[in-house]
């Protein structure tokens, strides 16, 4: 086993979701008879189970990951913060303090607001997220 | 974020009775069944195969009725940033610290030093727990938050530990290897990747202390 590329890319909560909701979902589920496979099964199972209740991955749509990291470009965020914001969905203020570093001196009041809203237009609360 | 991809390179042997599956569903399988729930030491916690690159030619060698190829790849792997900021649930408390899970993943440990400060253990009460004495300042003392099994909280990660262990403890050569499942002595007690967190902020601990906020 060689490693190429340690991260060749980051991805957010909602494509491991949809990854693992296909692997569900496929008919090569054969797998749960196949003990070899039984470690995807478990994995598959346990990661797919703590998406889809701890987190608003399930709802989220690649489109509205898109419309939403183009609408918060005016903010200067880092790609860390950016994908923070999509995978926890903040809906308080304090919630977007420990996401963004050093949030006092890089956004005021109103920033962290239009944040909010933005969230809240593009990940609408299904009452599921944190 | 929690998730990424690796890219990695690998030779997969599949025996004969695979040889008439259709396109690379073989390769998919075996390579999930090597990686999936597994740890890369220094990579992280290898969840599902994203996509294969690039199936160079079989090999056949003497002796070995099995097909060898050289599989590029990319795996769905498991390691948050740090500084990153995750929602888990409490697995259990004691004087180590709080145990938190993600349900895939176990290994995170809240130690008291990173917990809200003051905070205590506390095993009196049937369920241990680690209480935050938080002061308002009003007259009837600080609020007791406890932190029990079941809560649900969000905490950022502050270090990511390593174990790489052989049998007899020997520190393992500089090439990459996975972890086996069942340690074998004190030091391989510890689990091959494993997280600190914190919760020493406004913002972080129970998600309930800030619903409001």
């Amino acid at each position: 086993m060689q490693v190429v590329n340690e991260c060749n890319q980051v991805l957010t909560n909602a494509e491991v979701y949809e990854l693992l909701d296909g692997i569900r979902k496929s008919k090569r589920a054969v797998g749960q008879r196949n003990s070899a496979l039984k470690n995807l099964a478990t994995l598959t199972h346990t990661a797919h189970k703590f998406l889809a209740e701890q987190t608003p991955a399930p709802t989220q749509t690649s489109s509205a990951i898109t419309a939403f990291l183009t609408d918060i470009r005016q903010f200067n965020l880092s790609r860390q913060e950016a994908l923070q914001l999509v995978n926890l969905c903040p809906r308080s203020p304090v919630e977007v303090h420990v996401i963004v570093d050093d949030c006092d001196q890089r956004l005021t009041d109103e920033q962290v607001q239009m944040l909010l809203d933005l969230v809240a237009k593009w990940f609408p609360d299904s009452s599921n997220s944190t | 974020a929690m998730f990424l991809l690796c890219e990695l390179k690998d030779i997969v042997a599949l025996a004969p009775e695979k040889f008439g599956s259709p396109g690379l569903e073989a390769y998919e399988q075996a390579l999930n069944e090597k990686l999936s729930n597994l740890v890369l030491h220094k990579v992280g916690l290898c969840c599902a195969l994203w996509d294969i690159l690039q199936v160079d030619e079989a090999h056949v060698f003497p002796g070995d009725a099995r097909s060898h190829s050289q599989v590029r790849f990319r795996y769905v792997v498991f390691r948050p940033s740090l500084e990153e900021v995750l929602v888990g649930t409490v697995r259990k408390c004691d004087t180590d610290g709080v145990h938190v899970s993600l349900g895939f993943f176990d290994d995170i440990l809240i130690p008291p030093d990173q917990l809200q400060h003051p905070s205590r253990f506390e095993n009196s009460r049937g369920e241990p727990a680690w209480v935050w004495a938080y002061d308002t300042g009003a007259d009837t003392g600080p609020h007791q938050l406890p932190m029990e099994r079941g809560d649900r909280l969000r905490f950022r990660v502050v270090e990511e530990l390593w174990r790489d262990v052989l049998p007899g403890g020997k520190q393992q050569p500089q090439q990459l290897g996975q972890q086996p499942a069942a340690p074998l002595d004190e030091a391989a007690r510890l689990p091959p990747y494993s997280l600190l967190g914190s919760v020493n902020e406004p913002g972080l601990g129970l998600l309930d202390w800030w619903s409001d906020a």
